[in-house]
């Protein structure tokens, strides 16, 4: 039998593989990375979808004072890094976030493959993605990254609301709402809702987004925000949740670098706007789509998104979110034999200056944010101009 | 700025991507297995469509959406850098049911060729597509196509024997 008659024959072989592994058969799937995509298509067909079981905190949640929130900066323009932050470990030395986050393993035998250097932030809200870019209004409860949030914005562009699923109310508004469905390994829940601020063209789209919360819980916080501006205040405040700091960065910027060993790697992200950007629509961490489990490492709260399966070994993806000075991180890690290890190789990274950085990098390759990734990828909050035509995959 | 679409309007587009996006993804769950395993093939495809609902209008004005799509699905897994360290495997084993026959030495040595040849190979050969189909999804040009097929079958016949034979 010829080369090209096997072929033919072994394409039913391949057709089963592919249906067992779609299907849910073969090895276990990486369930973090479908719950990405689970959610993301909860954004865009949520109309399709089932009303998950609700896990109400309403016992947890109070009315407090109001009080007032911090002002939201927007930003322009870049600033170039002069001042050299204090060396230690990117855990617990807080560095400006008009200073680069210059990171490296002091592990031996670690290196830096690649870095991305730091790239503008100048992505804004648009019809395509209204939770792209936009200032917000954040909530974060009790448990910090690894608990509920809640998060509130506006935009100014048209938005097909019906996308988001069923009609609900906010107040005397009517909107849309949308809940992740059952059946999808987002254990939390996650809710999304819009609504029109008024009538006519020149009406704004309110938007609220959380995890943790129940439908009912998020619709009526929804209703106790003001909008006297783009970015709401809620005068009457649940109780146990703080508003998160509105970012100071005179202009946002990512970051990222691969440090790895003989087996294992870790990518680690950066971005100088704390908790916001983290919950971007192209979040570097997802903090809104991943269920995370709070750890303490070093003093510093981590909320840590597990292998999947727990017991999987060698753990092929792991993942720490924390937030130290202006900046947050993402740090995911692939291969390796133990959290502790992970956690371990997370401790070890460093910040430091410029000259060391560069000595540390100088070999390095170009990690380059990918058209996906920079245009529209929910892993990278970044746009960076020069970047925003699809390059040919050179891999392989 | 224009009024929201109305939600009939949104709805039939909606569908009509549907429409689209159902049997792409099935091409396009085949080219990424053949690139990068079953395993991460489908992951990447998934990731793949994902984007693709997410940002439907760019995808329907688009020229060669599933060559865009491709890239949307290997960038995810350069991402994941799942590339570097999984690239060539085609196992099929862990996916079959246990004892189903296969023919173990032609995908023993679909894996010793370059992601290109196999991709190629697989997408000619294995299922059927023409050079131009093959060469849309790459987003490379027929005559690349035609080299890698060229040359992941002369390296397949001297891996598996001059004919082929089982």
């Amino acid at each position: 039998m010829s080369i090209e008659d096997r072929l033919a024959r072994s394409a039913s072989t391949l057709d089963a593989a592919i249906e067992s592994r779609v299907g849910g058969g073969g090895r276990p799937r990486r369930e973090h990375r479908w719950v990405a995509a689970a959610a993301a298509m909860v954004l865009v067909v949520g109309g399709l979808a089932g009303v998950a079981t609700l896990r109400d905190r309403s016992s947890q949640v109070t009315l407090q004072d109001p009080s007032a929130q911090s002002p939201v900066v927007h930003t322009t323009s870049l600033v170039p890094t002069v001042v050299e932050p204090e060396s230690g470990s990117a855990l617990t030395t807080p560095v400006p976030s008009d200073v680069q986050a210059l990171v490296v393993s002091s592990l031996p035998g670690w290196r830096v493959d690649a870095t991305s250097g730091f790239l503008p932030v100048t992505a804004v809200p648009s019809t395509e993605c209204p939770g792209c870019g936009a200032d917000r209004l954040i909530l974060v409860g009790d448990g910090g990254l690894s608990g509920p949030v809640f998060t509130a914005w506006s935009v100014d562009v048209p938005v097909a609301m019906d996308d988001f699923g069923h009609v609900a109310m906010v107040g005397s508004f009517e909107g849309w709402a949308t809940s992740s469905p059952v059946g999808t390994p987002l254990s939390e829940m996650r809710v999304t809702a819009a609504w029109r601020l008024g009538d006519g063209p020149g009406a704004l789209t309110a938007f609220v987004e959380a995890k943790g919360l129940s439908e009912a819980q998020v619709l009526e916080w929804a209703a106790l925000l003001s909008w006297q501006y783009r970015v709401p205040t809620m005068t009457v405040r649940p109780a146990g949740f703080t508003v998160v700091d509105a970012p100071t960065a005179s202009a946002v910027e990512v970051g990222s670098v691969l440090v790895s060993s003989e087996r294992a790697t870790i990518e680690l992200y950066a971005i100088n706007t704390g908790v916001h950007g983290l919950v971007d629509w192209r979040s570097i961490g997802q903090l809104l789509r991943w269920t995370s489990e709070p750890r303490v490492v070093d003093g510093v709260d981590v909320a840590l998104d597990p292998p999947e399966p727990v017991d999987e070994r060698p753990i092929t993806t792991i993942s720490a979110t924390w937030i130290s000075g202006g900046w947050a991180y993402v740090a995911i890690g692939h291969i390796f034999d133990s959290e502790a290890e992970f956690l371990d190789a997370v401790r070890a990274l460093q910040i430091t200056n410029p000259s060391t950085y560069a000595a540390a990098t100088a070999d390095a390759a170009d990690y380059y944010l990918s058209e996906w990734v920079i245009t529209t990828g929910w892993n990278v909050i970044s746009v960076n101009p020069d970047q925003t035509t699809p390059t040919s995959d050179q891999t392989g | 700025m224009s009024e929201v679409d109305p939600p009939s309007r949104a709805v039939s587009g909606d569908r009509r991507f549907a429409r689209f996006i159902e049997p792409a993804a099935v091409t396009l769950r085949r080219a990424l297995v053949a690139r990068n395993g079953v395993e991460d093939g489908c992951d990447a495809t998934a990731e793949a469509i994902a984007w693709a609902w997410e940002h439907r209008g760019e995808v329907e004005a688009m020229a060669n959406p599933l060559g865009y799509l491709f890239r949307v699905g290997q960038s995810s897994l350069r991402r994941e850098r799942r590339i570097r360290a999984r690239h060539g495997e085609l196992r099929v084993e862990p996916y079959l049911e246990p004892g189903a026959p296969f023919d173990h030495d032609l995908f023993a040595g679909l894996r010793r060729l370059t992601d290109d040849q196999r991709t190629a190979v697989v997408l000619v050969h294995m299922y059927g597509f023409s050079y131009r189909e093959v060469a849309d999804v790459l987003d490379v040009s027929e005559a690349a196509v035609t080299n890698h097929v060229y040359r992941g079958l002369q390296r397949l016949r001297r891996l598996l024997g001059e004919d082929g034979a089982s």
